[in-house]
């Protein structure tokens, strides 16, 4: 079956699921920021793609599945991270450790791509200082 | 002359600590989980407790793959500890299991010899001859054990398992359910976890582990020296 066509949608698709689990694990997880939402999925599409959403610059793409069910895993993992070890704050530091490791699954070298993306595309991205610090950090 | 056992389970040997620590817990805790899990994370890095019992250092490598680890057992996927031998693989997921469950006895050992059965069910087979697929006939491995009363299952060398036996976790992973086809009717897994850990480097005669399966694992590797990671690679 085909990936979703769009940002929107894909946003949409893993908002759904997520407020799901979160109902069937009867904890109160912290709220995901709908910029948050938005930067995982366009973060997915361009390493799946191998350009950015603008389609004007080429990256480097990844082989990892990094679909909407690992999008919905990752947030899933990081809300109860942040609800029980970070004052029910989530931020860039509890789900890129998840994003490492969706890529770390298919290869240990292939957290490589993310640097690489990090340094080239989100470096330059004046709103993603803070998952551009993060990763850095954690990579 | 008393006789002593030579390794007691964890939960045995620091129960004083988990005792102290079940008392003095007050924040709510998940379901089927004995502590908190700030708790399990007091029990694991230690630390001095409100009446002074003092918990020991369960580990002393990143606190935060300890913090990724206990989100993990609660996540939607099972908890995957990965690192070169002599990380404390095994050791961290003793603890943990102990501190969250309380009762660390639910084990498998992964071996190139292991059948399907050990992961998911047998049969006495003379109470199957006897009267046919029943409950009483039926042997459940440790997974099923874990399933049925929410706790924490630990399989340990994963790796050494035949790829094709490991396939039979696909199920109970991502479909959170084990069918026994012969009784129709399944067992579900209700925020079970399931501790896994595998060596990092692959050694002669160990095997793959499937995409499909690494599918419903989020793994953490545990501490160990940058160079030693680089060697490794």
């Amino acid at each position: 079956m085909p990936l979703p066509a769009t940002l929107e949608e894909e946003v949409q698709i893993v908002q759904n699921r997520v407020t799901e689990m979160e109902r069937m694990l009867e904890i109160p997880l912290p709220e995901i920021k709908a910029r948050q939402m938005e930067q995982l999925v366009t973060l997915f599409r361009e390493l799946r793609d191998g350009k950015t959403l603008d389609g004007k610059q080429k990256i480097r793409s990844s082989k990892a599945h990094l679909s909407p069910a690992e999008a919905i895993s990752i947030l899933h993992h990081a809300r109860i991270h942040s609800h029980y070890f970070n004052k029910n704050q989530l931020s860039a530091d509890q789900i890129l450790p998840g994003v490492i490791n969706a890529l770390r699954h298919i290869d240990e070298d292939e957290p490589a791509v993310l640097q690489e993306y990090n340094e080239t595309i989100l470096k330059k991205r004046s709103d993603w200082k803070d998952w551009y610090q993060a990763l850095k950090e954690l990579l | 002359m008393a006789l002593e056992i030579i390794r007691p389970f964890a939960e045995e040997q620091y129960a004083n600590e988990i005792q102290a620590l079940i008392q003095q817990d007050h924040l709510p805790k998940p379901r089927n989980w004995k502590l908190s899990p700030a708790a399990v994370l007091v029990y694991m890095t230690g630390g001095k407790l409100a009446d002074g019992t003092v918990i020991s250092t369960k580990y002393y490598g990143s606190r935060r793959t300890l913090e990724l680890a206990i989100a993990t057992l609660l996540s939607d996927r099972a908890l995957l500890l990965t690192g070169i031998p002599g990380t404390a693989k095994t050791w961290v997921a003793e603890h943990l299991t102990a501190a969250v469950s309380g009762d660390s006895s639910l084990l498998i050992q992964g071996t190139t010899g292991i059948s399907e059965d050990q992961l998911r069910y047998g049969w006495n087979y003379a109470a199957l001859l006897a009267g046919g697929p029943s409950e009483q006939a039926l042997v459940p491995s440790p997974v099923m054990r874990a399933m049925e009363s929410g706790q924490i299952v630990r399989l340990e060398e994963l790796t050494r398992i035949p790829t094709e036996i490991q396939d039979a976790l696909i199920t109970v992973l991502s479909e959170k359910t084990l069918p026994i086809p012969e009784l129709n009717r399944r067992y579900m897994l209700y925020r079970v976890s399931i501790s896994l850990r595998r060596r990092m480097i692959r050694t002669k005669g160990s095997m793959r582990c499937r995409r499909r399966l690494k599918e419903g694992l989020i793994s953490w590797s545990c501490h160990c020296p940058l160079r030693w990671k680089k060697k490794y690679r």
